[in-house]
């Protein structure tokens, strides 16, 4: 991303508050044109508030909000170009499916034919072309839900909002909404901000990811950045599944860290977000990472305490000497099973650049 | 018609059958409306049909004199029966007189219930408390209070004259407008409720999801708010409109008895003027166009529910 380009949406140094409660602090992203970004964080970590405030339902503490260089914080939600996808959809009850789709064209006073032309098209693009004339309220959740899509795509916004739209589908229409809603991004090219906190949604949707937690963005990358080179222990923990392993830090080269583990071995990781006056931290290797080899191979000594055969793969659970439990994970293939047995003594072997050094 | 008392906009509909063990709890409802309002109906519209007694009451012959009476007069030499509008002008400025006061109830109900149902939950049974008190006093009392306060010698004239805004009094007793103002604030708080009821479970995402469709306040008033609490505002209208359409009380005090209405015309048949079959006639006449009324919204909104 070229830094003279400009960006769909630009937040710079957000915060808000309710009350003494910090809601956000110091949020600053950059959201680039024709992007499928998305907002992932736990429960209660502030990403409905930062949709709300680039929608302009909230105003911010302090900051500055961008949409494509023109400052947006001061406006009205009506007169921002920026559209949304209720989480409970928000459809007007009074008003048939069409006349909801219409609802913002004629707000914006655009010319009658072609509201009826855009309504149609954006019904059709949801497939709801047939149910035009139904109430909402005829309608099953999945319908609903593609209505309020249809309603928020239909004005053509510059920036799209969904806060967690698929969250009250049950999980095979979600599965497929994820795809169909993919494909509609990609025709028609609008930015899609999309708030969840389900890390397998946003990790097979996404183009790019900001974790938050605690009103704090945590880190922003593509789904590859942030699992395979996390910035923190948060970030490793909450992105899929990872082991943590106390290590002190000997020297750190050129993001190389030279870590001694507990008992007492050298461990070369990649280190690149450590303060060098750092003396103590975590190693985060993935459980697919992790190696299982016989007692008489070089590595960590520990004991199987559980083995669970899981189809695909199986999975050992290690306790190391300072009680530290490991999960590890091996695919089942032609070869030799690699099944140990509960009790077995065995070595735990980690391949040089698997670990990854990190702190709170 | 029950749907349109329903204050809830989104209730489900209600199911078609009565199981028998529910009828038995209706019981003493169906009873008592029997014995104390189909019954005088009944005595009502019999009566409209007899010929009055000479002191009261009635003579038990059939007649529809009562009925001619109200659009014909008997002339007295000829004893032609000559048509009047006498009767019709007080229906026709009764009806001027409600609307009036249930469009000025709306005017000032509906912005008195946004505001209280858009106040936090805590306060809102406090502000509700406050319209409701006067009330607690007769409406015979504050309807005479208001005739003080807005007579020649009362506090509003008073401060014009002494602030110089004017030198004579204005007339406000005894007319047409003091009879609306008297309407207004003796029903106001049957707008208010209904009204506040339906905006009270209004979906509040709604109103955001216009503004987030670009829709100023002033279209999402029209476009959403008022469309989806319309049931609240024709019930509160309609409980507006029917009492004032048959109020007396405000018309005899604050009208002075020259400005009758139709309640005033059936009480005077039952009091001074002692004849219980026109008192009757008129009544069941009025009983027929707030019916129809009635039936014209009901039909309309269920129209409007099949679309
Ligand atoms: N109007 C408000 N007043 C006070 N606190 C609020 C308000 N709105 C949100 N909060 C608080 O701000 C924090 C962030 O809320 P937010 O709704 O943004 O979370 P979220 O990340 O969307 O969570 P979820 O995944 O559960 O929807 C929460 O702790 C919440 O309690
Ligand atoms: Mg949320």
């Amino acid at each position: 991303m070229n830094a003279q380009d400009k960006m769909a949406i630009s937040i710079r140094n957000a915060a808000k508050q309710f009350g003494n409660f910090i809601a956000l602090d110091n949020v600053s992203l950059d959201i680039a044109p024709n992007e499928f970004f998305t907002l992932l964080g736990p429960s209660g970590c502030g990403k409905t508030t930062l949709l709300r405030m680039i929608a302009g339902f909230e105003t911010a503490t302090q900051g500055e909000i961008f949409l494509y260089d023109e400052e947006i914080e001061k406006l009205p939600a009506n007169r921002r170009s920026v559209n949304t996808v209720f989480q409970q959809y928000a459809l007007f009850p009074h008003m048939t499916v069409a006349e909801n789709v219409a609802f913002g064209m004629r707000m914006l006073k655009v010319p009658k034919d072609e509201i009826t032309k855009r309504t149609s098209e954006a019904l059709s693009m949801v497939q709801l072309a047939e149910f035009s004339h139904r109430r909402p309220s005829q309608l099953s959740g999945g319908q609903q839900q593609r209505v309020a899509l249809a309603r928020a795509l239909a004005p053509k916004p510059k920036v799209l909002l969904l806060d967690e739209p698929l969250s009250a589908l049950d999980l095979k229409l979600r599965q497929s909404m994820r795809a169909e809603l993919k494909r509609i991004q990609r025709q028609t090219g609008i930015t899609f901000v999309f708030v969840t906190h389900d890390q397998e949604e946003a990790l097979t949707m996404s183009d790019r990811i900001a974790v938050m937690s605690a009103g704090k963005v945590q880190q922003v990358g593509t789904a590859k950045d942030i699992y395979e080179r996390p910035n923190n222990i948060f970030v490793a923990n909450f992105i899929g599944e990872t082991n943590l392993i106390e290590v002190k830090i000997e020297s750190i080269v050129k993001s190389v860290a030279n870590c001694r583990m507990f008992d007492g071995s050298l461990i070369a990781c990649t280190a690149d977000a450590i303060a060098a006056n750092i003396k103590t931290g975590k190693i985060s290797v993935r459980p697919e990472r992790l190696k299982l080899a016989t007692k008489s191979s070089k590595g960590i000594k520990g004991v199987v305490t559980q083995s669970i055969y899981l189809g695909t793969d199986t999975q050992h659970i290690v306790r190391l000497g300072n009680q530290t439990e490991l999960t590890i994970r091996s695919q089942n293939g032609d070869g030799p099973d690699a099944n140990y047995e509960i009790g077995q003594e065995i070595s735990v072997v980690i391949d040089p650049g698997v670990a990854r050094l990190l702190t709170e | 018609m029950a749907a349109h008392f329903n204050l809830n906009a989104n209730s489900s509909k209600p199911s078609q059958t009565i199981a028998k063990d529910q009828a038995y709890q209706l019981l003493p409802a169906v009873l008592l409306i029997c014995l104390f309002v189909v019954l005088p109906l009944c005595l009502i519209a019999i009566f409209s049909f007899l010929k009055p007694g000479t002191y009261g009451g009635v003579e038990w012959v059939f007649s529809a004199g009562s009925y001619v009476q109200f659009l014909f007069e008997q002339d007295f030499l000829t004893e032609n029966l000559v048509f009047s509008a006498n009767y019709l002008s007080i229906f026709f400025n009764s009806f001027v007189l409600a609307i009036t006061a249930t469009v000025l109830c709306l005017i000032i109900g509906f912005p008195t219930a946004y505001f209280i149902a858009t106040r936090p939950e805590r306060t809102r049974n406090i502000w509700l408390f406050a319209i409701t008190v006067p009330y607690w006093v007769n409406l015979l009392i504050r309807t005479v209070a208001m005739l003080f306060i807005i007579r020649d010698q009362g506090p509003i004239n008073s401060i014009l004259i002494a602030t110089g805004l004017i030198s004579e009094p204005i007339r406000f007793a005894y007319t047409n407008f003091a009879i609306g103002l008297g309407l207004f604030y003796s029903y106001l708080p049957f707008m208010v409720l209904p009204i506040y009821a339906a905006i009270e479970r209004l979906d509040f995402s709604l109103v955001e999801a216009a503004h987030d469709l670009y829709a100023t306040r002033r279209s999402t008033l029209w476009n959403i708010i008022i469309p989806v609490v319309k049931p609240g505002i024709i019930a509160g209208c309609l409980l507006v409109f029917i009492p004032s359409l048959g109020s007396f009380i405000a018309p005899d005090i604050l009208g002075g008895g020259k400005n009758l209405m139709i309640g005033n015309l059936i009480a005077l048949q039952f009091q001074g003027s002692r004849n219980w079959p026109f008192g009757a006639a008129v009544a069941v006449i009025l009983l027929t166009l707030v019916l129809s009324i009635l039936l014209f919204f009901a039909m309309r909104s269920a129209k409007e529910a099949r679309k």
